[in-house]
Formats: structure tokens, sequence, C-alpha cells
């Protein structure tokens, strides 16, 4: 005995009931008083199109399709409310009391007005029918309107679009946006007009809507994937790495009202000519929401620009503008570091907190959910990039869009690894002179990546490796800048050397002065000749550094 | 027997003909567009054909052949419709097999729709506008060559109109009071025409305004504000692949403005506010997708030539074809040029160099697409025009007396926050909203940026300067899908007029150095407009048209040349020339050479093209040094 879910089951078995009891196999029923299967039955029957199929396109789908099973791929462009439709509309008469059943298969009918039943025939009773709500079967109907993906429009045509009807399980899968693979019969649907002349409407009766598409996660998809960002640069691939984990994002997080950003931004620095501008306008094509700027053109109000005159020569020129609410989105910009300075401090309160605020009207705009990729060719605003990148120079947008609705979480035993590596680090910071700082923020940047990377591997939970892969990227990163600080930094000369050391002697006094004997001595111990030193005492007395007094005794710091 | 003109009165006639011929074996349709390819061809058949940019079309008779020079705007989904079907008539109870092509209403009887014979054909509807920005008077020269314009025009209008009901009648068993019915409370012109004659010829002029019903709510979508004209919904049943959105066509097809059409849409729209399930269309889509046909007529495309410019006076097919007529043009060409070049020198007060630059912008084209770099575009910045007097506003009207297409875009803060440059699909009423920015190839594009003044620029604003951006640096513009955008490629020669420096990019900037300077800018310029006679104006528009339609090769040896001279350029200076500098001197040289006659590149030309350039540069060079010691 199966349990009633609703009136619906509970009128099934009451009709079965009825049936049975009053089965004369001598009684012949009229078919309108016989219950339709349509009443009977709680499944829908769909299908599902072999996994080998391809979809065709929507201008592929021509007149020699119509009634045959035809599978479309598009874009949702417009979703009608789910509303309900009737399939098997039930009726009971006023004077015999008979049910009396009416399957519709068209987007209209006709209501049917007298009993048929053979009492109210018989009698000549005139019986009226009349429409029973609860005991009619509707399901529920949808139309959706799709149109080609851009790709596979000819070059100068619209894209074409089709209506699509779904009924029952098939209604509420898809919304506009929404990248679909719809099964169904395409059918023409004919005007019904006065002597027309035209079937228009070419829709689909769909039996099976997709909307994603299986991925399979291959092995080294990672690194073919970070190999795919902008192939036609050469190396770079921890870079390409760096870009491709910001743009699939980490996880957002907000324990207790407070907000963890989980987006990355990362900072490509490096000479001229390296091609930080084209990976920029790579990204800035890859991803699905994403502003290009450079930063002579930013401010950080929005995207707006105020158009100026030169009163000398007449030129007009456009000033700030465009910062840009890319809005859970990457907002590239470039030039960082020619970036008027107020304007790059509201990019660093967007940056960090993720919202804008307006000073004039003291509200809060709404939140900025960016990651900010950054170019910027000398080094500059260090302390708050989370992970800084030394440039020298992707993917389906689509599968990035796929990984960014991943939400991996840190297992719990990870946890453990997480803080003994940060441990760890801190004590190598502490040991080797570097220059970056290794603080809590690298803790929450290691995080980040880790999720990131958890995510493009379309899994639900932080694993070791993505730890491992994240504290990789940020050791290549700090390393980049190791670099550049050795290559750029021109070797002392002793004189310079020597004057550091002087300095130093002279202490912070407010006169700072030292002996001369005192700081020759100094310096001879530190492997300086007598004779360089002379020679910077007269170098520095020279550029009006220091003073010496007549008997050559004394150095004072002017 | 078909009289000389039944197949314009009556080409219908003709498809039904040959669609009895041919015992449905398939080849009648290819055999229909053949026939009235052929009868086109014939000695200047085809300005028989009356043609709907000029004639008003309560004028045109219904199911008559008719022309249209268009611009496609949009395309709309295909449709289907019976090709074939079978009618039941109910009074002999025969049966008849009809041919369904090129008609949007079904003649006669009761339609069988579960007939065998019923076919099912595919069909693309274009919505076509009239070419945007189209010049004065290259419209008058169109409508001056069409020779249906010689029945005088009385009787066009009331016996025409008459007969054609006739013999509307005479094909169609249908009752006349359904007719009238069908009609209903339509204020159509046509039905005006039908009963009263006499009052719709003087109420014509003020067709629009009469015709009440959606005329007020019905926004033609013209891509350029206050155009005028019919719009048209070109139904195509023969490669409709081959058309591009924004192609220029004359499209010869016959005319459908039965007043049934829109009626099915009003009832449409009436039965869609009772009855829920059946709506498949929104009542926007409705009206965009369906229109009165009183407004937006239905052409049935029965052929149509793509047009490569629309320069009426020159022959519309492909340049090659007509060898003659070039030869001719090719032989006084040095001396229109030179001509061409004083006038404007004139009109520029004098600067001869701006003069020459101009004149190799109107003929700039883009002939090839390299990746995305579009080749052959010259986009010119004529930089200190003179802000105070509405001395820009002559000069595009000089422009525009020279070029068959052009537009005037007022670069003021208010047009760039307001206006719609960029066109945008509204999926609401499933159409694509045409902009400023959808123009035909080689239509000439004006920016006045003296009449930009200080002040802010909203977000359309800032989206409206990146599109001009992007049409002078690209030559394409970004339709907007919503979803995503869309890249239409364009060939639009843009030339800025800017007091400064154009905050636009630009190929070439030409500062103005007038050496005449008129008391009165403005009687000065009538005056030297009315020294030019009317038929010097069409020899410089057939100069310009040929000019830019010409080809251009570059020989090795030329090319080993220039390579040599540029590594000698170099190599005095490397920071001299860049590859940029290159490829604009290389565009240059082409230019002139074309403006010249020249379809290929000599060595003369080549050192002329440099002259030019190093001329330019130095006049630019030493304005920034003037304005630099300017406090």
């Amino acid at each position: 005995q199966l349990v009633a879910k609703d009136a619906l089951d509970v009128y099934i078995e009451h009709r079965l009931m009825m049936e049975t009891r009053g089965r004369d196999p001598a009684d012949t029923h009229d078919s309108r008083n016989q219950y339709p299967s349509e009443l009977m039955r709680r499944f829908e029957v769909y299908f599902r199109p072999p996994s080998t199929l391809k979809p065709k396109v929507v201008r592929d789908v021509k007149a020699d399709s119509i009634g045959q099973l035809v599978t479309v791929r598009g874009i949702v462009t417009r979703a009608t409310e789910v509303k309900p439709m009737m399939t098997v509309a039930t009726y009971t008469c006023d004077q015999c009391g008979a049910e009396t059943y009416q399957p519709i298969a068209s987007p209209s009918f006709t209501p049917l007005i007298m009993c048929p039943s053979q009492e109210c025939v018989t009698n000549k009773s005139g019986g009226r029918l009349y429409l029973q709500t609860r005991g009619s079967k509707f399901i529920k109907f949808q139309e959706l309107r799709i149109q080609e993906h851009s790709d596979q429009v000819p070059v100068g045509n619209i894209p074409r679009s089709m209506t699509i009807y779904a009924r029952g399980e098939n209604t509420r899968v898809a919304q506009p946006g929404d990248h679909v693979a719809v099964s169904g019969i395409f059918l023409p649907l004919l005007r019904s007009g006065f002597r027309q002349a035209v079937q228009v409407t070419r829709f689909t009766h769909v039996t099976h809507i997709s909307t994603s598409y299986q991925h399979t996660v291959e092995e080294d998809f990672y690194e073919k994937l970070a190999g795919s960002i902008a192939p036609e640069i050469y190396g770079h691939e921890d870079v390409k790495k760096a870009l491709l984990v910001l743009l699939v994002g980490g996880v957002e997080q907000a324990p207790r009202g407070m907000k963890i950003r989980g987006n990355i931004n990362i900072c490509l620095m490096g000479d001229p000519g390296v091609a930080k501008s084209q990976l920029l306008s790579y990204i800035d094509r890859l991803a699905p929401r994403s502003q290009y700027t450079t930063g002579r053109g930013s401010s950080g109000v929005g995207l707006t620009a105020a158009v100026m005159r030169d009163p000398v020569t007449g030129e007009m020129t456009l000033e700030g503008g465009a910062l840009v609410l890319a809005d859970l989105g990457v907002c590239c910009i470039d030039e960082f570091d020619k970036m008027a300075d107020a304007d790059r401090t509201a990019i660093h309160e967007v940056m960090e907190q993720q919202t804008i605020s307006i000073a004039k009207v003291r509200c809060r705009m709404s939140r900025a959910r960016l990651s900010a990729l950054r170019a910027a060719e000398s080094e500059t605003e260090r302390s708050a990039e989370s992970e800084v990148y030394l440039c020298l120079r992707a993917v389906r947008t689509r599968y990035i869009s796929k990984c960014k609705q991943k939400q991996p979480v840190v297992p719990e035993a990870l946890s453990d690894y997480i803080t003994a590596a940060y441990v760890e680090m801190r004590k190598e910071a502490r040991v080797s002179k570097d220059t970056t700082f290794t603080s809590a923020r690298t803790l929450l940047s290691i995080l980040r990546l880790s999720t990131a990377l958890a995510r493009l591997r379309m899994v639900d939970v932080v694993e070791k490796e993505d730890v491992n892969e994240a504290m990789r990227l940020m050791e290549m990163s700090k390393d980049s800048l190791q670099a550049d600080k050795t290559n750029n930094t021109r070797a002392q000369r002793p004189a310079d050397v020597i004057f550091s050391l002087l300095r130093e002697l002279a202490g912070e006094g407010a006169v700072r002065s030292v002996r001369v004997a005192e700081a020759e001595q100094r310096c001879v111990s530190r492997g300086f000749t007598p004779a360089q030193f002379q020679a910077a005492l007269d170098e520095y007395e020279e550029l009006n550094v220091w003073q010496i007094n007549q008997a050559r005794s004394r150095v004072t710091f002017v | 027997m078909p009289t000389v003109h039944d197949w314009i009165n009556n080409p219908l006639a003709v498809v039904d003909g040959l669609f009895a011929q041919s015992n449905s074996s398939p080849d009648w349709e290819k055999k229909v567009v053949e026939y009235f390819k052929e009868k086109l061809k014939l000695n200047d058949a085809h300005t028989w054909v009356p043609s709907l940019n000029d004639v008003p079309l309560y004028y045109l008779k219904p199911n008559s052949l008719v022309k249209f020079r268009c611009m496609v705007q949009d395309m709309f989904d295909p449709e289907f419709f019976m090709g074939v079907y079978e009618t039941n008539d109910l009074t002999s109870n025969s049966k008849q097999v009809k041919c369904g092509k090129y008609k949007d209403i079904t003649v006669g009887g009761q339609v069988d729709f579960n007939s065998r014979n019923t076919v099912t054909s595919e069909r693309q509807t274009f919505y076509c506008v009239p070419i945007p920005g189209e010049s004065q008077w290259a419209k008058e020269s169109y409508a001056g060559t069409s020779q249906a314009r010689v029945v005088p025009s009385t009787s066009y209008v009331p016996n025409r109109h008459k007969r054609s009901y006739e013999e509307d009648y005479e094909m169609d068993t249908q009752p006349q009071e359904m007719k009238y019915v069908s009609q209903g409370t339509q204020s159509s012109a046509e039905s005006h025409g039908n009963t009263e004659p006499k009052r719709q010829e003087t109420e014509a002029p003020s067709h629009d305004s009469s015709s009440v019903h959606c005329t007020s709510s019905l926004d033609l979508n013209f891509p350029l504000p206050g155009e005028k004209g019919p719009a048209c919904l070109v139904k195509v049943y023969e490669d409709w692949d081959s058309f591009k959105l924004n192609d220029m066509l004359e499209v010869f097809g016959i005319l459908s403005v039965d007043p049934a059409l829109s009626v099915i849409a009003d009832e449409r729209e009436a039965s869609s506010l009772l009855d829920h399930t059946e709506v498949t269309e929104t009542v926007e889509e409705q009206r965009v997708h369906s229109p009165p046909a009183s407004l937006v007529p239905r052409l049935h495309m029965l052929y149509a030539q793509p047009l490569v410019h629309n320069n009426p006076l020159l022959p519309s097919s492909a340049p090659e074809s007509n060898g003659d007529h070039l030869c001719s043009v090719l032989g006084e060409l040095a001396s229109v040029r030179a001509e061409l070049h004083t006038y404007l020198t004139h009109v520029l007060m004098g600067d001869s160099l701006a003069a020459e630059y101009l004149i190799l912008h109107l003929i700039s084209n883009v002939y090839s697409r390299r990746d995305v770099l579009p080749l052959g575009k010259f986009t010119l910045n004529l930089s200190g025009c003179p802000h105070s007097s509405p001395y820009t506003e002559h000069l595009y009207k000089v422009i525009q007396q020279l070029v068959p297409s052009s537009y005037w875009l007022c670069m003021c803060l208010h047009n760039m926050n307001n206006q719609r440059m960029v066109p945008w699909k509204d999926y609401t009423a499933n159409r694509l909203v045409s902009g400023t920015l959808q123009l035909a190839n080689n239509t000439s594009l004006f920016l006045d940026e003296t009449q930009l003044e200080q002040g802010q620029l909203d977000a359309t604003g800032v989206r409206n300067i990146t599109a001009l951006g992007n049409l002078i640096s690209w030559q394409k513009v970004d339709y907007d899908f919503n979803y995503h955008q869309m890249e239409f490629p364009c060939n639009i020669n843009v030339l800025i007029a800017s007091e400064g420096r154009s905050l636009l990019p630009s190929d070439s900037q030409v500062h103005l150095r007038p050496t005449l300077n008129p008391p009165n800018l403005e009687e000065y310029l009538s005056a030297v407009q009315v020294a030019q006679v009317p038929s010097q104006f069409n020899k410089y528009r057939i100069y310009l048209s040929v000019a830019r339609a010409l080809n251009y090769t570059i020989s090795d040896e030329i090319t080993t040349a220039v390579e040599d001279d540029f590594v000698e350029m170099r190599k005095d200076d490397p920071q001299s020339m860049s590859a940029e500098d290159l490829h604009r001197l290389l565009v240059v040289a082409r230019l002139l050479s074309l403006s010249h006659g020249q379809n290929t590149l000599s060595r003369d030309g080549w050192m002329k093209a440099k002259q030019l350039e190093a001329l330019r540069i130095s006049r630019t060079q030493q304005q920034k040094s003037v304005s630099g010691n300017e406090p």
C-alpha cells in the first residue's frame, strides 16, 4: 500500500477502486468516461540523448529536422515563470454526477459543455459539465528562449534563437544566461491567423536539458591549463599558474560577520617590454567579467570620466574614470605605478576590504568583489600585495566559471600541517635577510591560493598537495623578487661603505661628529686601506656632507 | 499573353505560371529566379521597376515588383511557410495544389493542413532600412534615373489602386465581405484608398499621422536619429547565408502590404491578454516582428544585388565589369583631381596640405584585414578648426556634397552621455536595437570635437568614447548582446575635426593652417560653394568613388626599394621611423597613388608620399612648440 502524497494520489487510488468495483464486462463506457491513462500515472518519460551525440547549432536546425529529435546548444536568453498546464480536464455533470475526462494535447482547448454519459443522453436531461480543478491533471510548464553562442555565429550575422517548451521535471532547470544543451522534438508552430500561409516560431519540446558539460579532470591538467594562458608567451610557467589561480579565486569566508576575502590580487612587475601588458590583456579577454584600464586613466570613483580642455592648445583630454566595478570579476590595471596616489588608495580599499566607499555620501557602496591584477614597472606599494610576482610575462572560460562554483574547505587534519609550515616560514624569514615580510597575511594568502587550487581540481576538500603548491608559488614569487634585488643593487664602492660606517659611528645626537682617528681605526679593521679612508673623507667633504676641522682630527656631519 | 510590364505589375502570375508548368519538380524555383534575373538584365529594365525609396508606399501597387535600396539592419529568426499547399474549394468541391512562395496570405478556399502535398519550406526575414545617412544628392539622383516615374503620377493613385484591387479579386475567391471584416477598424492607408481614393490623395503627405494605430509606439529602428523612409521586412528565399548585417542591397521583390497581416498582429495582441498559455512571443516582440504592413511593408525577395557603393553616378555592378566607364573616367582624372584639390583648398581656407590629406581620407577604404588589423583605413584628425564659428558645420556640408552617405556626429557632452551609439540586443522584443555606429560600408562619419565642452562623462559616455576609439583603431563595433559582445567589422571613414589634438586616436593629424583670413567666414564659404557648378560636383563624386574602388599592387622591385629606404632611415636615427610610421607611410603612398589613378606604387609616388608626410609632421611639431611656448 502506497502512502498517498497529495490529492492526486488519493484520486488515483480512489479511481482505481471505483474502476475495479464497478467493472462490468458488458458495460461499454463512453471513451470519455474512462480514465485516461495520463490521469492514472505519476511518472514522466523523457529521452536523454546518447553522450556521443554532438549538439547542433541553432542555425543548423532546418526544415528537414521537423518532427525529429534534435539536440541544440545555446545560451538561455529568456525564461518565463513556471505555469501550470492542463493535460487532462475533468468535468462533473450537474445532473448525473458522472465524471468526464478530456485529455488535452494542444496549447488551447474548447471546454466540453454537455454531459456525454449514457444516463444524460438517454434521459435527455441536458446535464451541464463543470470543470473540476482538483480532479484535473496539471503539469509544470515553462517557456525558454535560447540563442546561439557567439562562437557559432558566422561573421556579420545575428545570432539566431529558438523557443523551447519545457514541461514537468524539465522546468526550472535553466535560467537566463545559462549555457544549455537541449534535446527535444523540433516542431513548427502554426500561426493561427487569418489565411496566413506561414508557420512560424520554431520550437522544441524538450526531452532533456543539461546545463553543464562533463569535465574529466586529466592528469597534469593544472599544468596544461596554466600553459594555455597566453601560449604565445614563452615560459613564465609560475606567473601563468598564478594568473590561473587568480581567475579561479579562493573561497570567501565570513565567520561571524567578519569577512575574509577569497579573491587573489596579483601585481606583475618587470622591465618594460616583458609582456606584462599582453598577459594583462589576455586575462582581460579570458575572464568572464573583467575590466582593463591603465593607471593613468583610472580613478577610484567608478565608471565615469571627466572631459577637460587644455586652455592653451584647446586639446580635449579624458581625466580619471574607470576603476570600474568589475564586480565578481577581474580588474586589470596596467601601469599601476603611474596612478595618482589618491586613486591608488581607493584601489587598496577595494582589494583589501572588497568595498568601495564614496566619501561624499558617506555610505558604503556595493561590494566590489573583484580581484585586482596590476602591472607596474617599479616596485611600489608592495606591502599590500598578497602575491608579488616579478614578471617578465589559459584555459576555457567556462571551465573557470565551473570551478568557481566549488567551495572547497580546509579539513581539520590539514590545519596542523599549515600551521607548522607557517611557523617554518616565519623562522626562515627571520634568519634570511628577507625584504618581504612574512606575516599573518602570508598565511591568508597561502590559504587563498590552496583553496583556489582545490577549486581548479574541482574537488571539495583542500589537500596537502594544494598547500604545497601554494607555498611553492609564494616561494617562487619571493625568489623572483630576490633575484631582482641582487641584480639591481650595484656593487658598493669603498667610499660608500666607509661613509655608512662613519654615519653609524656618529650616532643620532644633535651634533653628529666622530673623531678621525677612531673612524680610521674602525675602517682599517674592516679591511680598508688608510688611503681609501682618506679618499672617502675628501670626497664627502667636497660634497658638503660633512666638515673636517682644521687639524683634521674630527668629522662633523652637516 | 504577358505584356512588357506584366512581370513588373503582376509578378505572382509569372511565379504561378512557372509553378503550374513544373509538375511539382523542384527546379521551378530556380526558373523563377532566373526569369526575373534575365528580365532585369535587359537594357535598363531595372529602371522601370518603381523604387520604395522614392515612391511613397501608397502609390505602389500591392503584389507588384518593386525595388528597395537598403541596408540590412537586423536578421530575424528563420520562419517556415507552406511552399506548396492544397486547398479545398467549398463551392466546386475540388482540390487544388498551390504555390505559397513569395506570398504572405494563402489564396482561395480552405487550406488542407493535413494534405500530403504540403511542402514546408524555410525562409529568412531581414529587417531593412534605407541606407543610413544617404546624402540628399544621391537620393535625388537615384530617383531621377528611375523611369518608373515616366508614368504620370496621377494615374498612379486612384485608377491604379482600384485596378489592383480588382485584380486581387479576380485571383481571390474570398468573399468581399470577409476582406472588409478582416480590415476591421484598421485605419491604414489601404482601406482609405479603397473607399475614398480622392481623399487619400490629398491626405497622402500626412500619411504617417493619419494612420493612427501603431505609428506613435512603433519605433522603426533607424540607426541615425531623424531618419525618414520606409523600413521593410525582406523575406529571403535563396542563399540567405550570403548576406551579412549592414550589407547594402538593392532588393527586387514582390511587395506585400495586405492589411490582413496587421490584423493578425492585432488579434494576437488581444488574445494574448486573455490566454497566457498561447503566448510564445511577447507583445513587444509581436509589434516588432509583425508591424502593420502599411508602415513596414513586406518584400518577398526575387533577386538582390549587393551594392559595392551607393553612388548613383556609377554603374552599381562590381567595378571590374565596367571597364569602359572606368577608362573614360580615368582619362580626365588628373584634371578632376586638380580641380577638387583647388576646391578643397578654398574650403579649407587656403590650406593645400590639408586639402591633399582630405582627398586621401575621402578615398580611403579598408581593403583587407590581417588578423584584427584593418588595412587601408585612414582616419584623419583635422585639428586647428575654429571653435567659435560654425566652420565645422560648413565643412561637413561640403563633404556631404561629395560622398554618397555621411553622418555628422556632434561630440557634445549631452550627445556623448545620451546617444545610443552601439547597437544592443533587446531580448524582450527580440531585435537588435540600432545605434549611430551601425552604418553601411564607406559611410563618412564626421566627428565634431569642437563641440565638446568640459564636464563629466557618465558610464554611457565612457562606453561611447570607447566604442568610437575601437571603431577608429580596429574598424569594428562591439554590439552588445547582453550576455556577450559580438564584434562586427565595419568600413567607415572617420574624420575628426577638433581644436587641438583629438582625444580619440587617429591615423594622421593635420593641423589646419589657414592662409586666407576672410572677414566673414560664412559668406566666404558660400561663395566658394556657389562657384562650383553642379556638373563639377558630379565629376568629383565619380572621381572619389572610382579612386576608392581601384585595385592596387606593389611590385617586388618597389618593395625592395621601400625596404632599403626604411633601413636607411632607421640607420640615421632609429627614433625617427618606427614600424608604425612605415605602415602609415605605406598607406599614404597607396592612397596618393590611387588618387592619381595609378594602381601600382612607383618610386616617384613613394618619394611624394614621403615628402607629404615630412611636411605634415614638421607642421605638427611646429604646432606643438608654438603652443608649448605660450604661457
